[in-house]
């Protein structure tokens, strides 16, 4: 029996198992007779990775990682099944977690001017820390503190804000060209049109809205903006990797879907 | 130069680990001021987050490769106590090494080693792309530094730490080869997982390489990357400061100051410059730094030459 044992892990044995992580590496339930060599195929009960069509020839083992619902500087509710190379995202799926649930009258986005710009303060912050502008983020997170609380002369700091980020070289360099919107893809998705352009364009825009809001100019704008398209979102971070697909959701300048007027604490 | 017996070592780690509380306790205080808090809190935070981390139970994860991971956490720490012991301070160092430099430069490689481990170890997908943002950054960052590291001992004919310190008698050598001594200064953030090297750590994968690390694993490597801030200044002082020399206060009275100002300058940068992508740094690396640092090589070599 020991030899017999040995002699398949010697002959085909290394073969046959190679073969099956290369096509069906969860397949491993099949071999739970088969002594150690079938442990392997899991360790810890976690069925090893599968390889994958790779873009780069990297033959590397595919990941299923999900991102959300809850997680820093992210949409809450919102899941994305990835399907990671590396820390590529070959393929996305986008959910939402409590679809079902009515959404909340007052969800942020038709309700008072100064809770919209607030929502947008929110989320650049969130596109800030995330791309590691601390400071500026700090001052973002401040400044929707202040809105929430109803400060009064919170115009000239976010018109502060808005100039400290568009005139950053830095954030310019580290931004531009990631997740670029076309016309295209605007009309295809239904998208609202301030995320055309890159991810720093859609940062300034973020503060745009903000700002005309306050000062009262776009009350029609608000409530006639559509809502960013679930699909969209998983269909703009294929192929990013995922500090830049993080980048990506961020600067979609999403509304909560689910939450009523949960705000980010981080 | 003196060479102190061997228990002195236990008073240079001791001021290594005041010097890194200070570097905690600083970047408390600015963001705390960043965020509008009282500065209170940026005072009594880092001392609160020690006890709070040493009393924390460890979190487990599945299938972890636990040796690993605990080698990985307690690894930068490690660096940093190593990287001290050739800094002279004053004229008193604990480890008069011939080839003080090589060894500076052996440590800051361990970084590889010990970052990627923790990102490993955790067995976690956050943790690992964070460990290979690491070795990512490291491609483009160690050459210069290397080559940085080179200009010091090329001017002063010596890859002794003293030395090199003893020959700015009359110019310090962040004065005259300020490219070597910037690169230098990259570096040294680099190794610590520090502001524009710190995607490895990043909140877009829920923390990188310290996502799943807790309790004194947690301590260990946060406590490691402030103490390389401070080794990375304190090493700075003799490379490209002028060691000890400096008017009214002592030698090694000096030494302190000056690896203060580097420290603060540090820690402050961090809320100065954005974190930086490996595949944005790597161009960077490559393109820029690597050539300007070997010219600034050439340079510092061609004046070393005519002088002899």
């Amino acid at each position: 029996m020991e030899h017999r044992h040995d002699a398949h892990e010697t002959t085909h044995g290394t073969d046959h198992y190679m073969t099956n992580a290369g096509t069906r590496g969860g397949g491993h339930a099949g071999h739970a007779g088969m002594g150690h060599g079938a442990m392997n195929m899991a360790p810890a009960g976690i069925p090893l990775a599968i390889g994958g069509e790779d873009r780069d020839g990297l033959e590397l083992d595919a990941l299923h990682v999900r991102l959300g619902p809850v997680l820093a500087h992210w949409p809450a509710g919102l899941v994305l099944r990835c399907t990671l190379q590396g820390d590529v995202i070959l393929d996305a799926d986008a959910s939402l977690i409590d679809a079902d649930q009515p959404v909340a009258e007052d969800d942020g986005r038709g309700s008072t001017r100064p809770l919209f710009a607030a929502r947008r303060c929110d989320n650049a912050a969130g596109l800030l820390e995330l791309a590691g502008f601390n400071d500026i983020a700090s001052h973002a997170r401040r400044l929707r503190d202040a809105l929430l609380n109803g400060d009064a002369h919170t115009g000239p700091q976010l018109d502060r804000l808005a100039r400290m980020a568009r005139r950053s070289w830095l954030l310019r360099w580290s931004l531009r060209r990631l997740g670029p919107v076309t016309d295209q893809d605007v009309a295809r998705w239904h998208l609202p049109d301030t995320l055309r352009g890159d991810t720093r364009d859609r940062l300034l825009a973020m503060l745009d809205r903000a700002a005309q809001a306050l000062a009262g100019r776009n009350g029609h704008l608000v409530a006639e903006q559509p809502r960013v398209p679930i699909d969209a979102v998983a269909e703009l971070v294929r192929g990013w990797d995922l500090a830049a697909a993080r980048l990506i959701v961020a600067s979609l300048d999403l509304d909560m879907w689910t939450a009523d007027r949960a705000v980010s604490r981080v | 130069m003196t060479v102190v017996p061997p228990p002195w070592a236990l008073a240079a780690a001791g001021l290594l680990g005041l010097l890194t509380l200070g570097a905690a306790v600083l970047d408390g205080v600015l963001s705390a001021r960043a965020a509008g808090t009282h500065v209170r809190t940026g005072l009594t935070r880092p001392i609160g987050e020690i006890a709070r981390l040493m009393r924390q139970r460890r979190r487990v994860t599945v299938a972890a490769d636990t040796l690993l991971w605990r080698i990985g956490g307690a690894g930068l720490l490690v660096m940093a106590l190593m990287i001290i012991t050739v800094v002279p301070l004053g004229k008193w160092t604990l480890f008069d090494l011939d080839v003080g430099v090589v060894w500076f430069n052996a440590m800051d490689v361990l970084a590889w080693a010990f970052v990627w481990l923790t990102g490993w170890g955790a067995n976690s997908a956050h943790s690992l792309v964070g460990g290979y943002r690491f070795l990512a950054h490291g491609l483009a960052y160690e050459l210069p530094l290397m080559f940085a590291l080179v200009a010091p001992a090329v001017a002063a004919s010596s890859l002794n730490v003293a030395t090199i310190a003893a020959a700015q008698q009359n110019l310090w050598f962040a004065v005259w080869m300020p490219v070597a001594f910037l690169v230098y200064c990259m570096g040294v953030l680099a190794i610590a997982v520090w502001g524009p090297f710190s995607p490895a750590l990043a909140p877009d994968t829920a923390g990188g390489v310290t996502a799943e690390l807790s309790g004194l694993d947690r301590l260990l490597f946060l406590g490691g990357r402030y103490a390389l801030l401070v080794a990375g200044a304190a090493f700075a002082v003799p490379m490209f400061l002028g060691g000890g020399s400096g008017p009214l206060l002592p030698a090694w009275m000096w030494v302190l100051v000056k690896t203060l100002a580097l420290l603060t300058a540090f820690i402050w940068l961090r809320r100065r410059l954005p974190a930086v992508r490996p595949d944005l740094f790597m161009e960077v690396g490559w393109v820029v730094l690597l050539p300007a640092v070997l010219l600034q090589d050439l340079l510092v070599a061609g004046i070393a030459l005519g002088r002899s």
